[in-house]
């Protein structure tokens, strides 16, 4: 069974950030990262993430003619885009509301729980400070980016008495 | 003959009251139980389940078929109370939030057998432990029904592995969720069957009109384009991503 993890553009913008640099402080985003290319997890993210993940903050705007580079970018095998659809705009409104959290935000989140996505990983902080978010009835752990290995050190269940 | 209740052993418990019932019923029954129990455990443990997690166990002197967890397992309590409660949600025409379209389909076989009873429900019950059981009514199988079925249409994409062609009357394929694999049926053109043909059993992505069920979730769709994924050595790789953003200079 896949790890499955929703990313916000956040993620994707640290991981190609931080590409070049083993010392980063974002080790979590690469080790993610290396698990979807071993297959063993799986991102997905909003198509609202293709239109966040343009230039980076201080920075001129993409070239129009790496366009095609940059679709390909979000088509690897290990990636599935979900389009914003009304329920899920409905759904982002709730949010909005019930979570006091930011409409672009409140996207991602309503788009993580429409799938059923258990895990959020985001470096927004007022999403990270949350820990868990309930969207009607369906509760999503929000952390930073990090690996599988962490989760199952962090549980180690005591076997029932008989 | 009903199963005592002094006699239940198990979790969870399938129990269906009749005297003699068909080898299709028994193994749908069965199967669909099962199934349903595998599936809730699925997406609730929120970790690997193994196939060990649940011992089956099977009633004597009457029709029942329990399921007792194993030492390690830990979210069973959990499945058993959002079967019951998922179940009775269903019989209200609600969509349980825990159950996937799977679970919701097993529960509609179970409250769909012995059709030659016609609209007189069956008479299957659930259990939880000793304390309380659902019975499988005939309403359950009908809110399945309008839960699954396709309500509008709006243009949109879908995206997933083409793994079923056919051409028998119209032309089509079905194209498989690459996470949850969700079916969504691709209706083409005759001119776009050798395309299809090539893309056999690799990724795509389908645009044109898609019917969607009540919950937005897409059903089937009439394509106006198929799109195949690039393959590996046209996706930029990180390093080249990062220079791209750095001012749009290639690797």
């Amino acid at each position: 069974m896949k790890r499955l993890v929703y990313w916000d553009s956040d993620a994707f913008l640290r991981v190609i950030e931080d590409s070049d640099n083993p010392q980063s402080e974002n080790q979590g985003c690469r080790d993610v990262w290396a698990a979807c290319q071993k297959g063993t997890t799986h991102i997905i993210t909003s198509t609202l993430t293709v239109t966040e993940v343009l230039y980076k903050k201080g920075t001129p705007k993409l070239d129009p003619k790496f366009r095609p580079a940059l679709n390909n970018f979000f088509l690897d095998n290990f990636i599935s885009l979900k389009p914003l659809t009304r329920e899920i705009a409905e759904m982002a409104r709730d949010v909005v509301w019930d979570s006091n959290i930011k409409p672009k935000d409140a996207i991602h989140v309503a788009t993580c729980a429409y799938y059923r996505i258990r895990t959020l990983h985001s470096f927004d902080g007022n999403l990270v400070g949350k820990k868990t978010i309930d969207v009607n009835g369906f509760t999503i752990d929000v952390s930073r980016p990090h690996g599988e290995a962490q989760t199952e050190i962090a549980y180690e269940p005591k076997p029932k008495s008989e | 003959m009903a199963i005592k209740l002094t006699e239940i052993e198990t979790d969870i418990t399938l129990e269906i009251d009749e005297e003699v019932i068909s080898i299709a019923d028994y193994k749908k029954a069965s199967d669909s139980f099962l199934e349903l129990v595998k599936e809730l455990s699925k997406n609730l443990a929120n970790t690997k389940v193994s196939e060990n997690d649940w011992q089956v166990k099977v009633y004597s002197g009457s029709i029942g078929l329990g399921v007792l967890p194993s030492k390690n397992n830990m979210y069973a309590d959990q499945v058993r109370s959002v079967m019951i409660q998922g179940i009775r949600l269903l019989a209200k025409g609600t969509r349980p939030i825990e159950f996937t379209d799977k679970a919701i389909g097993h529960a509609k076989s179970l409250a769909s057998l012995f059709k030659k009873n016609g609209a007189v429900n069956p008479n299957v019950r659930i259990w939880s432990k000793r304390e309380e059981s659902v019975q499988m009514e005939r309403v359950i199988a009908e809110s399945a029904d309008a839960l699954l079925a396709a309500a509008y249409e709006e243009d949109g994409s879908v995206d997933g592995i083409l793994e079923r062609l056919d051409a028998h009357g119209t032309f089509g394929f079905v194209i498989y969720d690459v996470v949850d694999e969700r079916a969504v049926k691709c209706e083409i053109a005759e001119k776009d069957m050798p395309l299809a043909l090539n893309s056999f059993m690799k990724r795509v992505e389908v645009i044109g009109k898609v019917k969607y069920r009540k919950d937005g979730m897409p059903v089937s769709i009439h394509a106006s384009r198929i799109i195949n994924f690039p393959a590996p050595s046209e996706i930029p790789s990180l390093s080249e991503m990062r220079k791209l953003l750095n001012g749009g200079i290639p690797a």
